[in-house]
């Protein structure tokens, strides 16, 4: 779909006419038109009820990282540009302050971080000898 | 006069009233600039989000404070940075410091909610 110029507000503009919906058809996306593809939201930290943006608040900072950690683009929050530079600061602030992380190691396989990020734990696992190599040696030795 | 807000990180290895030690030292040191500290929030024992200097937890404070003049920042900066139970430290300069708990301690005392002694 070609992208479309953001029409003023009250503009008229002539309609497409819609794709026909027949029963048992296939109904793809496209069917749907406009409403599918371009539903935008405003800012979450514009108008009279948003948040605060502060470097201290992780539970709201940490929705706008990615699942590696990084700081998500604007395109996929919707969160406006000024907003965006408040918010790049604040996570960038809780970062020092090992609030937040700067990566997380993320195992796409098992779709979870492979380092817990909350909850209590004591210390590192013991990690399991290596003893497939202390095998191939010696029996190379041998 | 301006306003700024200090956040620090005690390593968790040492006697909790090290803590304690700590915000007294810091408003020794404002009072010496002829500063005020005008709120003072423990946020307790909290998990690193990454290892600092092999800790993997610390003791967090965050306090707000009026001063004037970039030198009263940069004495306490400074004797942060000797201090060896500091483990991090940040200051920055806010508008003005609200009197209500941050959201670090809101979102701490809703964990701890039904909990007796909520307030730190």
């Amino acid at each position: 779909m070609a992208m479309e110029q953001p029409r003023k507000r009250g503009e008229k503009t002539e309609r497409k006419p819609r794709d026909e919906f027949r029963t048992g058809g296939k109904y793809t996306p496209k069917l749907l038109g406009k409403a599918y593809f371009q539903r935008r939201r405003g800012c979450p930290f514009s108008g009279p009820k948003a948040p605060k943006i502060d470097y201290k608040d992780v539970r709201l900072l940490g929705k706008y990282l990615s699942e590696y950690g990084k700081i998500l683009p604007r395109h996929i929050t919707g969160v406006c540009a000024e907003k965006q530079r408040e918010l790049t600061q604040a996570i960038k602030r809780a970062r020092m302050l090992a609030l937040l992380p700067y990566t997380v190691k993320f195992d796409p396989q098992n779709d979870r971080p492979a380092r817990t990020p909350r909850g209590p734990r004591e210390g590192r696992e013991p990690r399991e000898p290596r003893e497939p190599r202390a095998e191939a040696s010696t029996e190379a030795a041998e | 006069m301006a306003f700024y807000e200090l956040t620090y990180i005690i390593r968790p290895d040492v006697p909790t009233t090290q803590v304690e030690v700590v915000a007294g030292k810091v408003a020794d040191l404002v009072k010496k600039h002829k500063g005020k500290v005008i709120k003072t929030e423990q946020w307790g024992l909290r998990t690193l989000s990454y290892p600092i200097s092999k800790h993997r937890k610390g003791y967090y404070t965050m306090s707000g404070l009026s001063l004037s003049g970039q030198e009263a920042i940069n004495d306490i900066e400074y004797q942060l940075k000797l201090a060896d139970d500091v483990i991090r430290f940040m200051t920055i300069k806010v508008e003005d410091i609200s009197k209500e708990p941050s959201a670090m301690l809101k979102a701490k005392n809703r964990m701890e909610d039904g909990e007796a002694g909520a307030n730190a």
